[in-house]
């Protein structure tokens, strides 16, 4: 029997007030998580920058869609998504066989992949890559875009079918990050090796951070926290841990497909004549004249709406198959109705609009406001091109010519600056004979005038990108999703504005070093490598839900807000900092915080050693 | 369907110790064993920069099994010697009485003979009651820091989901946050008075809707002493010293005296009430709540438990581990009919519904 409780009578006027309370309360919460990023930006932009807001209508507009964006967004989640998803991983097991569950896991993850519209930033990157440079990212951004994806979308489902497996199995997910990692970084030295793979490597691990976005996060978060509730131990990650395997799948899939491909593509070159001499490239470009760009369809193919339309269309694309895969996962294969459909319903509404506003406003509030920013933020450093100094009566006589190997023998003459005497190369085009005079230039390599500069001003420039890092992700909606959970987990033993804290911290510091990395040109690989084998020996010491948190939270960081702010302001440094490698940015942002969490996490592990010791010593 | 009058062990563990915990419940063949996580407060060291104090939380396992009553002391004893009860931080036991309707309980035998009764009666507490009070999330830690501030035990708090009101508002509910902290103390019943004071003055139970503020009897208690993070400067906490003398004055009546005038100065009301803990499946609280809303129920509390049997029988629901709690206190008459109709009308394999738990409880109100 079903009785039916009688409904309460809620006059307008009530109704009023408690929607009132209710939005107020929901945009003041979102309001507060932005306005650190924004009043940051603003006053940097204005005071150290000294340049005015390039559209501050527009702008005020699009903060505020952002505000709204967010509310709408976390609200739909936390009433439609995450409930579904967790329903789904908490029934799924007992009602169908093993094997069901995890093919349905893997499905999930493959259209999760697919919906996610934030792999458009990459391309972005990959546009600014000459192709003689990197003909295998062009080749693969331009007409292999489907296998990347399909790539993506392999590794994000196998990664899922993988966590789902491990949570019901209590099998270790300390084995299995560190399988999947080692995996990885060899993966990357292999392909790191050749010159054709070498740019993927960056590519590969960014792509990773953003296959799984705001809405795949959440929703594989709740998908574990699901499947956990029905086992019988607690999974020694408690059912976290499947969004770390979900970033690191993709990685090595893309790792995987560039060492596949990267037969199809000529070796780099520098420059583009001297690419042109190569052969192969030569039969490359007549080979792609042949193949239609695919990019152009998947990309530019919303031209002809609006823009209004097309980020209705990015919101819709984003939340609706997903949804949809989980109401139709709950319908068929668990047969049982969720606890207020309306208000799921409502929820699925929410995460659209909330879609929809956040990447309205964000394109033209925050990104903007970062490009601003990101544009001229080099100028904090940046010397002015020394002049050139002229040496009056430069004798020609005085030259001494030193040998090459190819037994070439090249001009050169002494000069002593600030009390050292330096070896210059005599240059033909700077000599005048009429005036006998000759200009020279700087002396100093790049390098050397970066570390002249006075530490007050590299250390607020490095120190822009670590508050950069941390107001951003401070207002990210996926790292909120993961500490409500983690709090519900827990029953708020492991406190919410911690986490973030930590986490914003964290990836603020790794994108310091990140630039640091662009500045000096640093390998990426040269600098992934310490920074993970570091991570690697902290997680097989660490507590194994802190450490499932810890890598996760990695993941989460590089959400909707962070990656389109971080990729801006990164593509603007691009111009004054021309790296070899263009990506890696976001990865390295990712990494800090894992190191910091992992190492408070032992410091947990040691409190219940003592506890357990105390027991012992009975 | 059978009442089973029994004794509910309930097990407040430091997560770091919940491995052995199962261990030993598997060993003593508990046959209904239900997992809930919960968190405790403490008062980290004062540094001289901190004014006031801050608490911090730290993770506990809350478990619950059902004993019949000639297996109560033993397992007391064993809970307590096996997991070092006596040392501060470790964690806390009680036991209260319960009637249990389930179609299926049956707890196997054991061998009792280490069972030191004098022993164990003269370290556990009698005359205790459990205090619990149900508030809107994220304001426990008020209430715990009052009761830390004062000298009391640290409580164990943990999460629930509000079913009241608000599941009979429509789309509106959605403006009502449904998310609870479930509070409870375990203190001297001397004690109780004035710390159901002090809590209802603090949660403002003087207006509506603001909290749900219960207590009852226990039968023994073992609590846990610990309220402050160690300062290592120290050859015993202070925790150490307080739990040794518990243990030598047979229980915690020894430090009431600095409370008891204030307590007498109470203006607080009682409600006889009967609390119903219906044990079932994900799902069954709403199927509950609107029945119980129909006999004239007005509010209840679904928390999230992990279920486990370590006896020879399994319940209905043994291809999953996860159980929902649907708690509902009603007046005598209410509950009755609650529990009648229950059992004659309701299909409990439909709705996942495996048992009742029944006990008296005191609602107080300012």
């Amino acid at each position: 029997m079903k009785a039916k409780a009688n409904r309460i009578y809620i006059t307008p006027r009530q109704s009023l007030a408690l929607v009132h309370g209710y939005g107020k309360k929901k945009i003041s919460e979102q309001v507060r998580a932005i306005s650190f990023i924004t009043i940051y930006l603003i006053i940097f932009q204005i005071i150290i920058l000294n340049i005015p807001l390039s559209n501050p209508i527009s702008i005020f507009i699009g903060l505020s869609a952002v505000v709204l964006g967010l509310a709408f967004f976390l609200e739909g989640l936390f009433l439609s998504v995450m409930p579904l998803a967790e329903m789904a991983g908490a029934e799924l097991p007992s009602k169908m066989p093993l094997i069901i569950t995890l093919i349905l896991a893997f499905l999930l993850g493959i259209l999760a992949t697919l919906a996610e519209p934030a792999m458009v930033v990459l391309q972005e990157v990959a546009n600014s890559i000459p192709m003689h440079q990197a003909p295998l990212l062009y080749y693969i951004f331009n007409y292999k875009s489907v296998i990347l994806i399909m790539a993506l979308g392999l590794g994000v489902g196998i990664a899922i079918l993988l966590g789902s497996l491990l949570t019901l199995r209590n099998f270790s997910l300390k084995t299995f990050i560190i399988s999947l990692l080692l995996l990885a970084l060899t993966l990357s030295i292999i392909a790191y090796l050749d010159e054709r793979s070498r740019p993927m490597v960056a590519l590969a691990w960014d792509a990773g951070g953003i296959a799984t976005g705001a809405v795949t996060v959440p929703l594989i978060i709740a998908f574990g926290l699901g499947l956990n509730r029905t086992t019988e131990n607690d999974s020694e990650s408690n059912g976290l841990g499947i969004v770390t395997l979900a970033n690191l799948g993709p990685v090595n899939s893309v790792l995987l497909l560039s060492i596949i491909m990267r037969s199809f593509v000529p070796h780099p070159a520098a420059d583009l004549e001297s690419f042109l001499t190569n052969p192969e490239a030569f039969t490359f470009i007549e080979t792609l004249d042949t193949m239609q760009a695919e990019v152009a369809t998947t990309i530019d193919g919303a031209k002809e709406f609006s823009f209004f339309l097309d980020q209705l269309k990015a919101a819709i694309t984003a939340v609706g198959p997903l949804v949809l895969a989980l109401a139709l996962i709950i319908m068929i294969f668990i047969r049982k109705r969720p606890n207020f459909v309306d208000e799921k319903v409502l929820g699925v509404i929410f995460t659209i609009i909330g879609m929809f506003f956040l990447n309205y406003g964000i394109q033209t509030g925050l990104t903007v406001l970062g490009r601003d920013v990101g544009s001229n933020i080099y100028s904090i450093i940046a010397k002015e091109e020394p002049a050139t100094s002229t040496i009056h009566n430069f004798d020609i006589n005085t030259l001494e010519y030193i040998l090459r190997p190819n037994g070439e023998s090249t001009p050169f003459f002494k000069i002593s600056i600030s009390g050292r005497v330096q070896h210059i190369p005599f240059e033909e085009e700077n000599y005048d004979a009429q005036t006998k005079t000759y200009h020279l230039a700087s002396t100093t390599t790049r390098l050397e005038q970066e570390l002249n500069q006075p530490w007050s001003k590299m250390l607020l420039f490095l120190g822009f990108f670590i508050l950069l890092g941390f107001g951003g992700v401070i207002a990210e909606p996926t790292l909120h999703a993961l500490a409500n959970t983690l709090s519900e987990l827990t029953a708020g033993s492991f406190p919410k504005a911690q986490l973030i804290q930590q986490v914003a911290l964290g990836v603020g510091i790794g994108l310091a070093i990140g630039v640091i990395r662009m500045m000096w040109d640093v390998p990426f690989l040269f600098v992934l490598l310490p920074l993970y084998i570091f991570a690697l020996i902290l997680t097989i010491f660490s507590e194994s839900t802190y450490m499932a948190v810890a890598w996760d939270a990695a993941g989460v960081a590089t959400g909707p807000i962070t990656v389109p702010l971080v990729m801006t302001v990164g593509i603007g440094l691009n111009q004054h900092l021309p790296s070899e490698e263009q990506f890696g940015f976001l990865t390295l942002g990712a990494t800090i915080p894992i190191l910091i969490l992992l190492t408070v996490s032992l410091k947990a592990k040691m409190q219940q050693k003592r506890l357990q010791q105390a027991g012992d010593a009975k | 369907m059978h009442v089973h009058k029994l004794t509910k062990i309930t097990l407040i563990i430091n997560h770091a110790l919940i491995e052995e915990t199962l261990h030993l419940l598997q060993e003593l063949k508990s046959p209904y064993v239900l997992l809930q996580i919960g968190r405790s407060t403490m008062i980290p060291p004062q540094r001289f920069w901190r004014n006031r104090i801050k608490i911090k939380d730290e993770q506990q396992s809350i478990l619950e099994c059902y004993v019949p009553y000639d297996l109560e002391l033993f397992y007391l004893q064993k809970i307590t010697d096996e997991l070092s009860l006596l040392t501060p931080g470790r964690g806390s036991v009680w036991s209260q009485a319960v009637n249990l309707y389930t179609s299926l309980y049956e707890h196997a035998e054991l061998d009792t003979n280490s069972l030191k009764k004098a022993v164990i009666e003269q370290l556990l507490s009698t005359e205790m009651h459990i205090i619990t009070l149900v508030s809107a999330r994220d304001e426990a830690n008020v209430f715990s820091q009052t009761l830390l501030s004062k000298g009391y035990p640290s409580p164990i708090i943990h999460y629930g989901t509000g079913m009241g009101t608000r599941s009979r508002m429509g789309l509106l509910r959605i403006t009502i946050p449904p998310e609870k902290e479930i509070l409870r103390l375990p203190i001297h019943y001397k004690d109780s008075r004035f710390v159901l004071q002090l809590l209802a003055h603090q949660a403002r139970l003087d207006l509506p809707g603001k909290g749900f503020l219960t207590h009852c009897e226990l039968r023994y208690a073992k609590i846990n002493t610990k309220t402050h993070i160690d300062d290592p400067s120290r050859l015993a906490s202070i925790e150490q010293i307080i739990s040794a003398i518990d243990t030598l004055q047979g229980g915690i009546e020894w430090r009431r005296k600095h409370i008891e005038p204030i307590a007498q100065s109470s203006p607080l009301k009682e409600n006889a009430l009967i609390e119903l803990t219906f044990i079932g499946l994900r799902g069954v609280s709403e199927a509950i709540t609107q029945i119980a809303f129909e006999l004239g129920g007005r509010g209840a509390t679904m928390v999230r438990k992990r279920f486990y049997s370590f006896g020879a029988y399994k319940d209905e629901f043994s291809e999953t581990h996860e159980r929902e709690t649907c708690n509902v206190a009603l007046n005598g008459d209410i509950a009755s009919k609650l529990i009648l109709h229950v059992i004659q009308y309701v299909n409990w394999q439909e709705i996942g519904l495996s048992a009742i738990e029944e006990h008296p409880i005191h609602q107080t109100f300012a």
